[in-house]
C-alpha cells in the first residue's frame, strides 16, 4: 500500500483533520470500517481492533502523544480531531481509544516506566487494558475498597474482587486500585495487574441490552511484579483522582461526537409519528452545551490544567445530553427499537438506547458528581 | 484581553451601568473609552459588558446602544448611532405595515424615550421589506411598568412618516437579531451567576434542625444542577461572541433562558418563604430573567425553531470546532 502521506507533527488540529479526512476518504482499506453496525461486544472489537492498527501503522494515532513513547509528538488536541474527523466520516471509534484516552494520561505521568514498555502496544490496540476500580462493595464509595495487595518479596500480591470494569472481558491487563495500607482513602495504591495468570479470573457480566460490555476480576493471591506500581504506595486515591478528570471530561468530547451522529442518523430516517420540535431542540441543544463544554475541557487538560472537580460539570452535562439524545432518537425511529430485529438496525439501535440508561450511573454516579459541585465548586458545607 | 484588562474593564464597566441616568449612559460609556475598547476585541468587550448589565442588573440602554452602533456600521449612517430599536408586541423586532410613506405603529422600546428620539424597525409594504426609521412625534407613548418596572419599557402607537433607509433590510435585521442574542445571552448569564452565588451564599447561612440547610443533599443537588446548566449555556454563549454565527447565537439564547429558568427554580426553593417576599431581591431578578428571556425569542420558542431546522434539514450542526 502506497502511503499517500505521512502525518506530520507540526500540524494543527485543523490541518490534521483536514488531511486525516482525505485519507480515510482516499484510503480502501477504510471501507470496511464505514458504517460499521454491531451490537454484539465481541466481534466489533475484533472488527475494529483492524482499524485501529491500521491507524498506528500510518502514524494518524500517534499525532498528539509523545514521542519517547511511540507517539510522534505534536499538539494533543489533534487525538480529539482524529476522533471527530472519524465520527464524522461514519466509521466508530474503536472501544480500545475510549480506554486508551482515560488510562494512558495517568501512565504517562505516574510511571513512565510503563508507559515506556506498553503505551506503543495499547495505542495498536495489541494491547487492551480495562480499568479495576468498583468492588461489590464500593460503587460510588471508591474509597472503602477492601481489594488487598501485599507484599512478596519484591512483588506484590492482590486479593479481592473487582466488578464493572468497562471491555473486561477484551483486556489483557487491568489498571487496579487495591488497599495497601489503612482503611480510608489513604492507604490506596494503583496497580497494573496481568490477566494472563493463575490467580486472575474474568467473567462477563451481560448489560441490560444482552451484551457483555463489563466483566469482573477475581482475584487470588495474583502476581503484581514489584515495578508494576502507577504512582507511588498510598498515593492510589490522588492517582485515580487524576485519572478521572481524563474518564470525565476528554472522554466526554467522544461520546458528543458520537451524540451528534445518532441524533443525525435518526432525523435521517424518521418514523411514522415524530416527537415536537421541541423536544428535538432540547436534545440538540443538551449536546451543544455538552460539545462546547468538553472542547474547552480538552484544551486544558492539553494545557496540563489541574481540573478536577469541574470536570463534574463535563460528566452531568454527558448525563442530560446522552438521555435526551437518546430518548429522541427511540421516539424518532418509532417503532424501529420496539420491532425491528435486523442486527444494524433495530437491533443495533436498541443495544445503543439500553446502554444509554447507564449514562447517569457510569464514571461516578450523578449524585456523586452533583455532591461534588456542591461541595467543591459551589463551596456549600459537607456538613451543618 | 487577558484577565487583568478583564477585572479592570469589569470593574469601570460597573460603575458606568449603576450610576448616573439611562440618558447620559452613551457619553459615560464614551468618557470610559469604549470605542477603544471595541477595536481591541469586540468580542470580549461586548459579552463583558453585558454580563456585568446582568449582574448588576442595570437598566442602561446598552442593547440599543450596541444594536445601532452596529446598524449605523451595516448601512453607513452614523446618525443612527443613538437610534432606537423598534419591538412589536412579542419583544421581537417589529414589522410594521407600510403604505405610502406612512408606517402604522405599534411598538415597544426596552428603554425610556424622549420626544425627539429617532427610532427604527423593518417596515412591510406587500412582499417588500425596507428598513425605515422615524421619530416619536405624532405618536402616543406609554410608559409601560410590566414584569419588570425597572426597565421603564414604552409603548408607541399611532402612524407617522417613516423614511427609507439604504440597505439590505432581510440581512440587516439578522445581523441585529443575531447581536441581540449573544448580547442578552450573555446578560441573562450574568444575572443567574449572582442569583446563583448569593442562593448559595443564604444555604451556607441559614440554619435549620442545627445545620446549615445548604449541607443537606437535596439543597445541594437543586443547587449543583443549576450551576451545571447555567455553565452549559455560559459555554456556548462564548462560542457565540467567537463564531459570530446567528445558528449559534440563536443556540445561546435558548440555553441561556433555560439556565436562568433552572438556576432561579433552584434558588426560590433554596430560599424558601423568604425568598418569595416582596422585601427580598430575588424577584427583582426573577423578573428581570424573564423578561429577558421574553426578548428577542423565549427559550422554549427557540429550541423549538431549532428543533423544527434540524428536522428539515436533517442536519446536525456542529457548534465549536477544535
Amino acid at each position: 500500500m502506497v502511503q499517500l502521506v505521512f502525518p506530520d507533527n507540526r500540524w494543527s488540529p485543523q490541518e490534521y483533520a483536514r488531511a486525516f479526512a482525505t485519507f480515510l476518504a482516499s484510503d480502501t482499506r477504510i471501507a470496511r470500517y464505514r458504517g460499521y453496525r454491531n451490537a454484539v461486544v465481541e466481534e466489533a472489537a475484533e472488527h475494529l481492533a483492524g482499524l485501529q492498527a491500521l491507524l498506528f501503522d500510518e502514524g494518524w494515532s500517534r499525532i498528539g502523544w509523545p514521542i519517547e513513547v511511540g507517539g510522534l509528538g505534536g499538539d494533543p488536541v489533534c487525538r480529539a480531531a482524529m476522533f471527530e474527523t472519524l465520527t464524522l466520516a461514519d466509521i466508530p471509534l474503536p472501544e480500545g481509544y475510549l480506554t486508551l484516552e482515560i488510562l494512558a494520561p495517568v501512565l504517562l505521568v505516574h510511571a513512565p516506566h510503563l508507559a515506556d514498555r506498553y503505551f506503543a502496544a495499547l495505542l495498536r490496540g495489541d494491547e487492551v487494558w480495562c480499568q479495576g476500580f468498583s468492588e461489590p462493595d464500593a460503587g460510588s464509595d471508591l474509597a472503602s475498597l477492601t481489594t488487598r495487595l501485599v507484599p512478596d518479596g519484591d512483588d506484590w500480591r492482590v486479593t479481592g474482587q473487582k466488578v464493572w470494569s468497562s471491555f473486561g472481558i477484551l483486556a489483557n491487563r487491568s489498571v487496579l486500585l487495591a488497599r495497601s495500607g489503612e482503611p480510608g482513602h489513604r492507604g490506596l495504591t494503583m496497580v497494573l495487574v496481568d490477566f494472563d495468570q493463575p490467580g486472575v479470573e474474568v467473567r462477563p457480566i451481560r448489560t441490560e441490552d444482552g451484551h457483555n460490555h463489563l466483566a469482573e476480576i477475581f482475584l487470588d493471591g495474583a502476581l503484581v511484579a514489584g515495578d508494576h506500581l502507577i504512582g507511588p504506595l498510598g498515593g492510589g486515591w490522588a492517582t485515580a483522582m487524576y485519572m478521572l478528570q481524563w474518564e470525565r471530561g476528554a472522554w466526554g468530547w467522544q461520546q458528543q461526537g458520537k451524540f451528534h451522529r445518532r441524533l443525525e442518523e435518526a432525523l435521517a430516517a424518521p418514523g411514522p409519528h415524530p416527537p415536537s420540535a421541541e423536544a428535538i431542540g432540547r436534545a440538540y441543544l443538551a449536546t451543544t452545551a455538552l460539545r462546547v463544554r468538553t472542547r474547552n475541557t480538552v484544551h486544558r487538560l492539553a494545557r496540563e490544567e489541574e481540573i478536577a472537580a469541574e470536570t463534574s460539570i463535563d460528566k452531568l452535562l454527558l448525563v442530560d445530553a446522552e438521555v435526551q439524545v437518546f430518548d429522541i432518537a427511540r421516539r424518532l425511529l418509532a417503532p424501529c427499537l420496539e420491532t425491528d430485529d435486523d442486527p444494524a438496525a433495530g437491533e443495533w439501535w436498541r443495544s445503543e438506547f439500553l446502554y444509554s440508561r447507564a449514562a447517569p450511573i457510569y464514571g461516578g454516579s450523578q449524585e456523586i458528581q452533583r455532591t461534588l459541585v456542591a461541595q467543591r465548586l459551589l463551596g456549600l458545607p459537607r456538613e451543618g | 484581553m487577558d484577565e487583568q484588562t478583564l477585572e479592570l474593564l469589569r470593574t469601570s464597566l460597573e460603575h458606568v451601568l449603576t450610576s448616573g441616568e439611562a440618558s447620559s449612559f452613551a457619553s459615560r460609556l464614551d468618557e470610559l473609552g469604549w470605542d477603544e475598547v471595541v477595536a481591541n476585541d469586540d468580542a470580549a468587550a461586548v459579552r463583558t459588558l453585558f454580563e456585568v448589565k446582568g449582574a448588576s442588573r442595570s437598566s442602561a440602554p446598552a442593547l440599543d446602544l450596541v444594536l445601532a452602533t452596529r446598524l449605523a456600521s451595516l448601512v453607513g449612517d452614523d446618525s443612527l448611532r443613538t437610534a432606537v430599536l423598534a419591538l412589536g408586541p412579542d419583544l421581537l423586532p417589529a414589522e410594521l405595515p407600510a403604505a405610502n410613506g406612512d408606517v402604522v405603529v405599534d411598538v415597544l422600546t426596552l428603554a425610556p424615550l424622549d420626544g425627539s428620539t429617532r427610532l427604527y424597525a423593518i417596515a412591510r409594504e406587500g412582499d417588500e421589506l425596507r428598513l425605515t426609521t422615524f421619530t416619536t412625534i405624532g405618536l402616543e407613548l406609554h410608559s409601560i411598568g410590566g414584569l419588570d418596572p425597572s426597565l421603564g419599557l414604552m409603548r408607541l402607537v399611532g402612524t407617522t412618516s417613516a423614511t427609507s433607509v439604504a440597505g439590505d433590510a432581510a440581512l440587516v435585521r439578522e445581523e441585529l437579531r443575531a447581536l441581540a442574542q449573544r448580547a442578552l445571552g450573555a446578560e441573562l448569564c450574568g444575572l443567574a451567576e449572582v442569583m446563583l452565588r448569593d442562593a448559595v451564599q443564604y444555604a451556607g447561612d441559614r440554619r435549620q434542625y442545627g445545620r446549615a440547610i445548604g449541607s443537606f443533599q437535596a439543597v445541594q443537588h437543586r443547587l449543583a444542577d443549576a450551576r451545571a446548566a447555567l455553565t452549559g449555556a455560559q459555554v456556548v454563549v462564548g462560542e457565540a461572541f467567537a463564531d459570530g454565527s446567528p445558528w449559534t447565537a440563536t443556540a445561546a439564547k435558548s440555553l441561556a433562558g433555560r439556565g436562568f429558568e433552572e438556576v432561579s427554580r433552584q434558588c426560590q426553593q433554596a430560599y424558601g418563604a423568604i425568598g418569595f417576599t416582596f422585601e427580598h431581591d430575588f424577584h427583582r431578578f426573577l423578573r428581570r430573567g424573564y423578561l429577558l428571556d421574553a426578548c428577542f425569542g423565549d427559550w422554549r420558542s427557540l429550541q423549538e425553531a431549532i428543533g423544527r431546522e434540524l428536522a428539515t434539514t436533517r442536519t446536525v450542526p456542529r457548534i465549536g470546532s477544535l
